[in-house]
């Protein structure tokens, strides 16, 4: 009777495994905000009905590398804040030196420059690409 | 004479990746140009004998061919990733130009990697406009 039931649950289970290779969403478990390298792949079920990404190695090649640019835009954005504020506490540290603030002051400009060139690098870079695909 | 010493560069490892590239390029293509043509571009007679060349054979030969297929294939794969590599770099110079503080040999170093992805990419547009005005039907398929 135990060994019914049992058969019986499991083939209630069973449709949870009957469909690999069906296309799905992989899940998106951002750390720190940072995306995954597979954010732009195509997901699909396996054997056990976890939607894994599926990389085919000429196509799916420049997908892994946007999603590796967009690590890089976040990286630079945390980066650009933790500088800022590095050279902000640089310059409450100079005790009316000049030299310092000075020093203090380049610090700050040249992490505001890192931020732009990447903010405008990533845009300017991106429409020359589109415009050259068409 | 003095023989200059070969030395490895400190930075060579993109121009190795470039190299492997051609090598695994053009490996694939001589595979190709080995492979025998496709029966419908063979230009034959009854007897078996090859006739003239005509232009619509040849050009039904250039759209059947394996070899042209390929070079589209790879033209295209790297024409995709060229945006792509120069938006990567350009983010890694500016993270290094911010981690630069205020030390101006780092400023210049950052500075000299986004003029380098810089002229990569004035490279890359200018030689798709030459060859785009080169060949006729241009070279991406």
């Amino acid at each position: 009777m135990i060994f019914t039931t049992a058969i019986v649950k499991l083939s209630t289970l069973l449709p949870l495994f009957a469909a690999p290779g069906q296309a799905c969403t992989v899940q998106n478990r951002p750390f720190f905000g940072l995306p995954h390298w597979w954010k732009y792949l195509d997901g699909q079920r396996d054997l056990l009905n976890k939607c894994v990404p599926v990389f085919d190695f000429p196509g799916d090649t420049w997908r892994v590398l946007f999603a590796i640019i967009d690590m890089l835009l976040r990286i630079a954005g945390i980066a650009a804040v933790i500088f800022v504020i590095a050279g902000g506490v640089a310059y409450m540290l100079t005790q009316g030196n000049p030299e310092k603030g000075a020093s203090a002051r380049r610090r700050i400009t040249n992490a505001l420059i890192g931020l732009g060139i990447v903010l405008i690098a990533s845009a300017v870079v991106s429409f020359i690409g589109n415009s050259l695909k068409d | 004479m003095r023989i200059p010493k070969l030395k490895l560069a400190k930075n060579s490892l993109p121009g190795f990746i470039l190299g492997a590239t051609f090598l695994v390029s053009f490996t694939a293509i001589s595979g190709v140009v080995k492979a025998a043509p496709s029966a419908e571009c063979k230009d034959t007679t009854v007897d078996g004998s090859s006739t003239a060349i005509s232009v619509s054979k040849i050009n039904k030969c250039l759209e059947t061919s394996p070899l042209v297929d390929s070079i589209q294939t790879i033209v295209n794969f790297l024409s995709a990733g060229v945006a792509i590599i120069v938006i990567a770099v350009l983010i890694i110079g500016g993270i290094q130009y911010m981690a630069a503080g205020d030390n101006p040999n780092a400023v210049s170093d950052a500075k000299k990697r986004i003029i380098n992805a810089l002229i990569a990419l004035m490279v890359f547009i200018f030689t798709t406009a030459f060859l785009q005005w080169l060949i006729p039907g241009g070279v991406f398929g």
